[in-house]
């Protein structure tokens, strides 16, 4: 019975596991590891396979997992003073290139300025790949509310990462660059 | 990072950061999980003292 069970999880979850799991780093990165995140969210969809009927549903109820993890984890991380040091150093050594490391760490600062579902969406759309009708799915939304949703957050991206230009930024590009280097 | 171009480079970049967990790894979890068998599981002291009564058909 249980062997089913698994069995039957296993092959639904095949086909999005590259997906997934790269939503996963793209939320995880300095706050907890991608291999805990995606543990903790597969094993509890596991359990809860058979309760689920319409399976449609058991990847909005799989990132569900992921949101609540990770915002459980983000409160707890608020005082820890090395979180940047921790997103950079796991980004510099994922990427092999600091340049681009830094990058990902604006980009990913500047989401989270957007609104939860915003970021939620853009992530699943641009990172993982997913298509706008999963996504819709996963947020319990329409699709045209769906694309708005991404298009509006890649416009608030694009004028949160053009501040990059003042004088601030460019101390904190500074000091990230100098943060790998010594 | 001024423009769509460079998000759109910095989110391909990240496409392309290799993946932390393998299916393989996840299929190791899931087939390390124990086996909770039922006959395995001590009976309650109710269950136990619900055997002295046998549910009444009164059909």
């Amino acid at each position: 019975m249980q062997s089913n069970t698994n069995e039957a999880f296993l092959n639904w979850y095949e086909p999005i596991h590259n997906r997934f799991i790269r939503y996963c780093s793209s939320v995880s990165y300095g706050i907890l590891e991608t291999e805990d995140l995606a543990q903790e969210a597969i094993m509890a969809t596991l359990q809860n396979y058979h309760r689920i009927s319409n399976k449609n549903k058991l990847l909005n109820y799989m990132i569900g997992i992921v949101r609540n993890v990770v915002n459980n984890q983000r409160r707890r991380k608020k005082f820890h003073a090395n979180w940047e040091e921790d997103l950079l150093n796991k980004l510099e050594s994922a990427t092999q290139n600091a340049e681009v490391a830094v990058d990902i760490q604006f980009l990913l600062n500047a989401m989270d300025q957007l609104p939860a579902k915003q970021k939620e969406a853009v992530l699943l759309f641009e990172v993982s790949g997913f298509s706008m009708k999963e996504i819709s799915q996963i947020q319990d939304s329409n699709l045209t509310a769906t694309k708005t949703r991404i298009s509006r957050g890649r416009k608030q991206l694009k004028e949160l990462l053009s501040e990059d230009t003042s004088k601030a930024s460019l101390t904190n590009r500074l000091t990230a660059f100098a943060s790998i280097l010594l | 990072m001024k423009n769509f171009e460079s998000i759109d480079q910095t989110f391909k970049a990240m496409r392309q950061l290799p993946i932390e967990v393998s299916f393989k790894q996840i299929k190791k979890w899931i087939d390390e999980l124990p086996v909770i068998r039922k006959q395995d599981m001590p009976k309650s002291k109710w269950s136990y003292l619900k055997s002295f009564f046998p549910p009444i058909n009164d059909n």
